[in-house]
């Protein structure tokens, strides 16, 4: 695919040709929330950019507190409208989601590749229409990372700062920010810069914002392994969904997560948690049955209506977490169930940290390997 | 990559996979002071001749308005036209489910799940374990085989419950009971008073736990299959019995049931370690089982 070029002053005139062209934007902003009357809260999240002059509330490039995986998997959605008739009958109507072609900007490359983890799961025998159809009118570009948090380890689950996977397009700020490479992953990212181009639907002459960016692609590589040098989580997670396979009863697991309070955060702010929960939601003659997130950190999640409950302690809540995610994902899907965000690492209101977990047991891992050798060899 | 191929084929199309169909109550049987039956009949008839199952699936029930639970299909598929749920009343749903009358609507998802192996069970003995109300999904594969007599060897069906009150299916117990072509052993964890002793020990019901009487009736394990069903501690007492008894893990084959939301493997809550009931159980091999996590049931 195509390679091009955008002055990071073109960036605005970008965004403003999404706009004309009718499609829905969504990108990055900073919203302060505040939380009855008491504290105010200021996160950076994915909203609606509704009109050109909301433009520069967008963040660019930003890390965001939750994932975009909203733009396809709402927190809180209905599935089917139920309204109750004369004599005990019901009337039922599908809930057909949104579908504005939309262009969602300023996701990071982990998140564009938990997008396509996800896809996985929602078409697996039974297509999701909901996620799917979201999936098909929306266009991702993300944006390069050239300065990872602390708490940030894709590398670690085989992406890179600036991988593609999961993208339509992929910008990448190089020569200082003064420009973006821009590299079209899929049909749908050319389709898009055709049509900002003015190309397909424009009436008006509209210049073209963009130039040839294949003399960037060089920048961007050396770039790309500097910032990847630069980051400080570098365990390689490859080889801990065969770790874990033994680990199911071990007292590591248990005492790695302990103090896990259940509280959730970390499955809210995933790219890649999916578990819900399905509800009715309304009045007893109208309402609508709801796909609403859920966790599997919640103690009531896997309770059964008779009492027994299989998870019935924390860590053994926090161990189908690390376990589904880490082991049992790869199994089914080919691929671990986690991009390296860090977002639940910064979330979390103790500490823990999924990196330091899957860490601290491939040493313990290696450790008692080493020991049985050394016990063979006395 | 992964994001073309949902490019490649038509989306637009896809169906609703969590709308239900409608069905209307045209019976009410109450098995037990808290457990109840309702035959169920599809409102639309296209979907009523559409409509297979399979004995040993499942389906998502809804008292709209109050939500969704997950019961087994009860009645056999070789009954036609409707389909029977046996349910228990502890939460929201069921309690909701309980308030509705004959020829009123409620909604059911499936059905999901994969089945009992009836084929494999051809010519084969058959010792049918059912505790409590875990004699629902077995009644629809016992209804399903009876109705195929003689495609099948000699069939035992062991049956408990903690009373004689909490038998579910008692009418349908005596009808077995009657029939010469099979052996009914029926069994309480205990008895309430002398009179009701009078009566059970006269119609042959035996005092004990399901994993003793078992042990008692020392079935042969010679060609064949154990099907049980029950609650958990049930469940794990008396595979340790037919363990004892000869059976080969791959001839003992239970049905299990966990917390379920869609039915179809994504809401991510019944799996027990990387098996997820609803896709690749509920009914599954002792065998199946010894692989997976103990704590995790």
């Amino acid at each position: 695919m195509k390679n091009y070029q955008l002055a990071a002053k073109d960036l605005e005139t970008f965004f403003e040709r999404i706009l004309s062209s009718n499609l829905k934007l969504v990108a990055p902003v900073s919203t302060t929330q505040h939380i009855a009357n008491l504290k105010s809260k200021t996160q950076i999240l994915f909203k609606e950019i509704p009109t050109k002059e909301d433009i520069k509330k967008i963040i660019s490039d930003t890390y965001t507190d939750m994932s975009a995986k909203e733009v396809f998997f709402p927190q809180s959605e209905p599935v089917i409208e139920y309204t109750h008739k004369k004599g005990g009958a019901v009337d039922i109507k599908d809930v057909e989601p949104t579908l504005k072609e939309t262009v969602l900007f300023g996701s990071r490359p982990c998140d564009a590749f938990g997008f396509s983890l996800l896809e996985k799961l929602f078409s697996w025998d039974y297509d999701d229409p909901f996620f799917l159809k979201r999936r098909d009118k929306t266009t991702v570009i993300s944006m390069g990372c050239t300065s990872p948090l602390e708490s940030c380890f894709c590398t670690s689950v085989g992406l890179s700062p600036m991988s593609n996977i999961g993208s339509d397009i992929l910008f990448t700020p190089v020569d200082n920010g003064e420009r973006y490479l821009i590299e079209v992953v899929t049909p749908r990212g050319e389709k898009l810069i055709e049509t900002i181009n003015g190309a397909v639907t424009s009436t008006t002459t509209r210049q073209s914002i963009f130039t040839d960016g294949n003399t960037l692609v060089q920048n961007k590589n050396i770039l790309e392994g500097k910032v990847k040098e630069q980051m400080k989580r570098k365990e390689d997670f490859k080889d801990i969904s065969d770790i874990l396979k033994d680990k199911f009863d071990d007292s590591q697991l248990e005492s790695e997560t302990y103090r896990c309070l259940g509280c959730g955060v970390c499955s809210m702010v995933c790219p890649t948690c999916h578990c819900f929960d399905i509800v009715d939601e309304g009045e007893s003659s109208h309402g609508y049955r709801m796909k609403n997130w859920d966790s599997c950190s919640f103690a009531l999640f896997t309770k059964h209506g008779g009492g027994h409950n299989p998870r019935d302690l924390q860590f053994k809540r926090c161990r189908q977490r690390y376990m589904h995610k880490l082991h049992y994902y790869r199994e089914k899907f080919a691929d671990a169930l986690c991009v390296g965000c860090g977002r639940c690492v910064r979330a979390c209101p103790v500490n823990l940290d999924i990196y330091s977990v899957v860490y601290n047991l491939k040493k313990a891992y290696a450790n008692k390997k080493k020991d049985n050798k050394d016990n063979d060899n006395v | 990559m992964c994001s073309m191929n949902s490019t490649s084929t038509d989306k637009t199309e896809l169906k609703n996979i969590y709308r239900p169909m409608l069905m209307k109550i045209i019976s009410i049987a109450d098995e037990t002071k808290d457990t109840r039956t309702l035959r169920l009949e599809f409102s639309d008839q296209k979907e009523k001749d559409a409509f297979n199952f399979k004995a040993g699936q499942f389906g998502l029930y809804s008292a709209f308005g109050h939500g969704e639970a997950v019961f087994c299909i009860s009645s056999s598929p070789s009954k036609k036209g409707y389909i029977e749920c046996t349910f228990k009343k502890v939460g929201k749903v069921t309690v909701a489910l309980r308030n509705l009358d004959i020829g009123d609507t409620v909604g059911f998802r499936g059905p999901y799940g994969n089945n009992f192996p009836i084929d494999n069970l051809k010519g084969k003995n058959l010792l049918f374990i059912g505790g409590g109300i875990g004699l629902a999904p077995l009644r629809s594969l016992i209804d399903n085989v009876l109705d195929l007599r003689s495609e099948f060897s000699n069939i035992t069906i062991l049956c408990g419950a903690r009373s004689v009150s909490d038998f579910i299916y008692k009418g349908q117990i005596r009808e077995w009971e009657s029939r010469s072509d099979l052996k009914l052993v029926k069994t309480v964890d205990a008895l309430t008073s002398p009179a009701e002793e009078t009566e059970w020990k006269a119609s042959n019901g035996r005092v004990g736990l399901i994993p003793k009487i078992l042990a008692d009736i020392n079935p042969s394990a010679n060609n064949t299959y154990a099907i049980v069903c029950g609650p958990p501690i049930m469940i794990k007492f008396t595979l340790q019995e037919l363990e004892k008894l000869n059976f080969s893990r791959d001839k003992v084959i239970t049905t299990l049931e966990n917390r379920m939301k869609c039915g179809f493997g994504k809401c991510g809550r019944c799996n027990i370690g990387p098996i997820y009931i609803c896709k690749e159980g509920p009914v599954f091999t002792a065998e199946e089982l010894k692989n997976l996590p103990q704590s995790d049931f």
